[in-house]
């Protein structure tokens, strides 16, 4: 997740009236993490903004320590920490399959090759803006490792 | 499914699980009904043709705690794919669709029995109004 290809993936979410739609109530910023496997030998972390139906901004983080999941309102407990509501996490074979549109990221979650870090209730009445966040990564020509 | 997996699937069942108590919560309509009821139930999470993963669910009090394996003792047996459960907890599918309805491995989308306590129909009947959230 180059910044290069963050930024097509917000243009492109932006332009996703679908997403728009579903996620229109929504609140709450993500960190997409792809963990070391396969060909990938580093881990590798970006942060999605995301509000009412918009993507709000995008960056490539170094890691763990530059981000802090918080409850929603809250702030980060130090500047120079990015506050998000949510982490989704899987390793490089899955997010390889998600983003070839072959594993759903709801299935993912749901057969344990993905995990989701904040409130699950919230998600859960967002799954089809999930899967527009998801699906519109598959429609970016992306170069894998 | 190797262990890993199995680990992460248990702990996002378990977190959705007390998240969608914690919602609820959140309406004191839903107060009573939460606390009142009362069930052992033992839950199997149908994530590969061959496999299911079994966790179990003890409402008693107020509290709602989730824990890997089956009970000996218990009221109601739950079988469903761990996807259809959580399209049912966001009110996507209905009971009636899970009740009647075949999942991606030919089985209904929740089977259910009752348990070394009796049929317990009314602990089953029951479980909507605890697991399916309410409306955003």
């Amino acid at each position: 997740m180059s910044a290069e290809w963050l930024n097509l993936y917000k243009n492109a979410l932006n332009s996703n009236d679908a997403y728009a739609r579903a996620a229109s109530w929504w609140t709450g910023d993500f960190i997409f993490v792809v963990r070391a496997s396969g060909k990938l030998d580093h881990d590798i972390f970006a942060f999605i903004g995301l509000t009412h139906g918009k993507c709000t901004g995008v960056k490539p983080i170094k890691g763990e320590d530059e981000y802090q999941v918080v409850k929603p309102g809250e702030g980060a407990s130090s500047k120079d920490k990015v506050a998000v509501e949510y982490v989704y996490e899987a390793k490089y074979d899955a997010w390889l399959r998600i983003l070839r549109g072959e594993l759903d990221p709801v299935r993912g979650l749901l057969s344990g090759q993905a995990r989701i870090v904040g409130d699950m209730a919230k998600i859960l009445k967002a799954t089809d803006a999930a899967k527009e966040l998801v699906r519109t990564s598959t429609l970016i020509d992306t170069e894998f490792y | 499914m190797d262990e890993a997996a199995r680990e992460i699937l248990f702990h996002t069942f378990k977190a959705v699980i007390e998240d969608v108590i914690a919602d609820k919560r959140k309406n004191p309509k839903n107060t009573t009904t939460l606390d009142e009821y009362r069930a052992r139930i033992n839950i199997g999470l149908h994530v590969e043709e061959e496999f299911i993963l079994w966790v179990n669910l003890v409402a008693e009090g107020g509290k709602y705690v989730v824990n890997k394996g089956k009970l000996d003792d218990y009221d109601l047996q739950l079988i469903s794919d761990p996807e259809d459960m959580m399209y049912f907890t966001n009110r996507k599918y209905s009971t009636l669709k899970m009740m009647f309805t075949k999942n991606r491995f030919g089985e209904r989308r929740l089977l259910f029995s009752g348990g070394t306590s009796g049929r317990n129909y009314g602990k089953l009947l029951k479980l909507p109004k605890v697991l399916v959230l309410d409306g955003k």
